[in-house]
């Protein structure tokens, strides 16, 4: 019996966690943080989980919108224990969206609320709201098809970024981890409201990427210097590129990008080789081109490399003229030349170094270079 | 003289009418027969005593009387009575006493059959394998294990407990192989049992189990052959008059996860099972504690769509999960006793209120969540894997031990709970043979033998823990 409560009484110091009835919770499935620098005011909208079990056994789902305004985002989150009946329960996070002018203004804080509660989920993924406030995109008012906006959201920048290549996804902690490592800036989708021409009605659309470079949003990337950022961090599936072959277009599947980067410094002269490799398959062609043909081949090898050349070189262009670093080349340095970090370390990179830029591509000709059947 | 006698046998019976006594002239003497209706068999009377009397020849004393039986009595016992005490419990078990006016009496066995025949057995079933099992009569019990084990090695002890009840045990073992110190060690306890009476092996396990637990440290049997093959490896036997289930000493934990079935299906279905068996051990303990710990306190476990799933279940539900699983915990135990009390003609009545009650209406009234539902019944069906009885009690035990701890706590309750079962179960001892064996102290191969079921051949080995000779099966 002695020992007994000496096993038990320990653990009652050891716990941190609370007693919650899971009907008492308000599950958030996303949570938007916007700051209104006039007012220094923190504005909190998150999507609740409203579920009610109907009357067939079946449960009703909803979403319900929570807002609330505070000095900081504690005092915010505490906020809606006096307007709402529930506890909030940040564990099962799935988007966060940021505001501009909150990523702007006080992005250390908002990772600080992240990481010192411990019931708040890290695996959430996060968006940037380009021109509209993170409020308006997380109106439940959007067209949707899925019951919750958020999990809308998450399908759509998980299907995009397995295969469109023009979008990333990032997760709550990598992003944090990008933030910490030396010489590499974040890369975060933006996400925005298009109208619908139809029915007027409006929905959320991932938009592109941006860089946040110094705790400040930059402008977004170009697309195809999208595809570049994600060929060179092997992000997607299969993205789909088109070839102008005299009067026509040639569509092309690409998989299994393999991007790599070597660092060189001589006599002070800093180089990159960036080297890509790809897969590339016939998707859509004319009849009137013979694949078979070994020169028409090679043609069309040729070109998928220059266009992978001509994107890259539209990320390089970015980055120097927005003063980031994306691909992380001063985080190259830092790991390789540890000691020569310092002198790169303020600089724009891709003004002062010389990046050499190697793409080859294999096409696949097993059964997908026959004619056309038509 | 003998109507003295008469009187007073009458006097220490109280007077009772099932004690019959026949005088019976044979020439010019008078000898008595005492018996008791209740227990002899009038026709063996008849035909034994009376019709073999009137055969005598010789002149009437008590030793010409004696030899004569002796010699042509084929099968019955014949004792001599040394005591009064003595008579009395000869006329229990059925004797017909002799009573002479001078010399010893002596009694000749005309018991009558008391008891019911060898049938099925009841609570170890198997599909395959032989369907007899034992019975009431101790007789039949021994003549059970006999019949299986023919050699001359399987030995027999015998003791009488209980000062009034009388009750025969026997100590049954193999003395080429069980040890003599454990054999020794059970006699020695069971000589210290003082009680005026025992009416079953159960009441005899609880003289002589060393430690007090939930768990069972020695379980019983009602299957010979499973008897027969404990005595093989090494094990001791007790057989209690009037009880069907014989004790098995030592009894380690991994015995009550293998069934009689084991022995009797093909290797590779068997080591699927036992490995069910395992699992639905954890499950029937963890399940309900797992579950409330995870939905009070540790959200962050649960799948998204899995949270709201819960969360819509338990929409409207005013109980706390703890409530509700302790409650839903008692109706099963209370529809589980009922079933096992009730005769059998009303127990589909029963099972049916149970599902409706249970199943239907408390969920459609709100008072409980399906899904509790669901988890509280699949951990008391995972529960009722287990044939022996005592297990089946000792996962309610723990079951509730580690809900009440996940309550308090969440997932670090659980491990709380874990250490305490962990800790009580590696204390335990079966006989001084530690309870968790082959597991600690481990013992590989055993170990893999309790999980996995091999070829016969390869399972040539006994454990090294009961017995210290003959260790190779192929050896005997």
């Amino acid at each position: 019996m002695k020992k007994l409560i000496l096993l038990i009484i320990p653990i009652l110091f050891l716990t941190g966690c609370n007693y919650m009835e899971l009907n008492d919770l308000a599950i958030a499935s996303s949570i938007g943080i916007d700051y209104d620098n006039e007012n220094n005011l923190y504005n909190i909208t998150t999507q609740i989980m409203n579920v009610k079990s109907g009357d067939s056994g079946a449960s009703e789902e909803s979403t319900i919108i929570y807002e609330a305004d505070g000095k900081t985002i504690s005092e915010a989150i505490n906020d809606f224990s006096i307007r709402y009946p529930r506890n909030v329960y940040l564990g099962h996070l799935e988007m966060c969206v940021l505001g501009r002018d909150a990523v702007n203004n006080k992005m250390s804080n908002i990772f600080d609320y992240f990481l010192r509660n411990s019931e708040t989920s890290s695996s959430c993924y996060v968006l940037i709201a380009n021109n509209k406030k993170a409020r308006e995109i997380l109106n439940p008012k959007n067209e949707k098809s899925e019951n919750f906006p958020a999990e809308d959201l998450k399908s759509v920048l998980i299907d995009g970024t397995n295969n469109t290549g023009t979008i990333n996804k990032i997760e709550f902690d990598e992003l944090l981890s990008y933030v910490l490592q030396k010489g590499i800036d974040p890369v975060v989708p933006t996400v925005d409201i298009v109208k619908n021409h139809k029915n007027s009605a409006s929905s959320t659309k991932i938009s592109g990427m941006t860089t946040i470079h110094k705790e400040k949003v930059k402008n977004n990337m170009s697309k195809n210097a999208s595809i570049a950022f994600n060929t060179i961090k092997e992000n997607y599936d299969e993205i789909t590129i088109y070839i102008k072959y005299k009067d026509d277009y040639v569509s092309f599947n690409i998989t299994n990008p393999k991007g790599d980067i070597k660092p060189k410094i001589k006599n002070n002269k800093v180089s990159f080789d960036i080297d890509i490799n790809l897969e590339s398959k016939v998707s859509e062609i004319d009849k009137k081109i013979e694949l078979k043909n070994h020169k028409n081949q090679d043609y069309f090898e040729n070109e998928i490399n220059k266009t992978f050349k001509k994107y890259i070189n539209e990320l390089i262009t970015y980055s120097k003229d927005n003063n980031v670093d994306p691909i992380g080349l001063k985080n190259l340095i830092y790991k390789n030349y540890y000691k020569e970090y310092k002198k790169y370390k303020n600089k724009n990179i891709y003004e002062i170094s010389k990046i050499n830029i190697k793409v080859n591509n294999e096409m696949y000709v097993h059964g997908t270079i026959n004619k056309g059947a038509l | 003289m003998l109507d003295k006698k008469i009187e007073e046998i009458k006097k220490d019976y109280n007077d009772s009418p099932d004690i019959i006594f026949r005088k019976v002239k044979l020439k010019d003497k008078e000898i008595l027969l005492v018996f008791s209706t209740s227990t002899t068999s009038s026709d063996s009377v008849n035909d034994f005593i009376l019709k073999k009397l009137v055969n005598i020849k010789t002149e009437i004393t008590r030793d010409n009387i004696y030899n004569h039986f002796e010699n042509i009595i084929p099968e019955n016992v014949l004792v001599d009575i040394k005591d009064k005490d003595d008579m009395y419990s000869k006329i229990g078990a059925g004797f017909t006493i002799v009573i002479f006016d001078k010399g010893k009496p002596f009694g000749i066995e005309t018991r009558k059959d008391l008891s019911r025949g060898v049938s099925e057995p009841l609570t170890e079933q198997s599909i395959s394998g032989p369907k007899d099992s034992f019975t009431e009569n101790y007789e039949t019990n021994l003549g059970l294990i006999r019949k299986r084990i023919k050699t001359n090695k399987l030995s027999l002890k015998e003791l009488q407990i209980g000062k009034q009840s009388k009750t025969q045990v026997a100590v049954l073992f193999m003395n080429n192989i069980a040890e003599e110190e454990l054999v020794n060690d059970i006699i020695k306890k069971l000589e210290t049992i003082n009680t005026d009476g025992v009416f079953d092996s159960t009441t005899i396990r609880d003289y002589i189990e060393e430690v007090k637990s939930t768990f069972p440290t020695i379980i019983t049997t009602e299957r010979p052959d499973r008897a027969c093959m404990s005595l093989l490896e090494g094990k001791v036997l007790i057989a209690v008059e009037n009880s069907p289930y014989l004790l098995v000493i030592p009894s380690f934990f991994t015995d009550l996860f293998q069934s009689a079935e084991d022995n009797y299906q093909s290797n590779m279905n068997v080591s699927f099972t036992r490995i069910i068996r395992y699992g639905a051990f954890f499950l029937a303990i963890l399940l309900p504690a797992f579950y409330v710990a995870i939905t009070t306190f540790n959200h962050e476990t649960i799948p998204v769509t899995l949270l709201i799933n819960f969360a819509a279940q338990r929409e409207g539900v005013p109980f706390p999960a703890i409530v509700e699983a302790l409650g839903l915990i008692l109706v099963f135990e209370i529809l589980r006793e009922s079933d096992i009390r009730m005769p059998h003609l009303a127990g589909t009545a029963i099972s049916i209120l149970g599902a409706i009650v249970l199943g239907d209406a408390a969920v459609a009234a709100g008072i409980v969540s399906p899904i509790m539902v669901i988890i509280i019944a699949l951990s008391a069906i995972a529960s009722l894997m287990f044939s022996d009885v005592g297990i089946v009690n000792a996962i309610r035990f723990w079951r509730i031990l580690f809900m009440l701890l996940a309550t308090l706590m969440g997932i670090v309750g659980i491990f709380f709970a874990g250490i305490l079962l962990t800790v009580k179960l590696t204390s335990l001892r079966s006989f001084g043979k530690p309870y968790l064996y082959p597991l600690i102290p481990l013992d590989k191969k055993f170990l893999f033998n309790s999980l996995i079921k091999r070829k016969k051949d390869k399972e040539n080995m006994r454990m090294p823990i009961l017995t210290d000779k003959n260790y190779k099966r192929s050896d005997l």
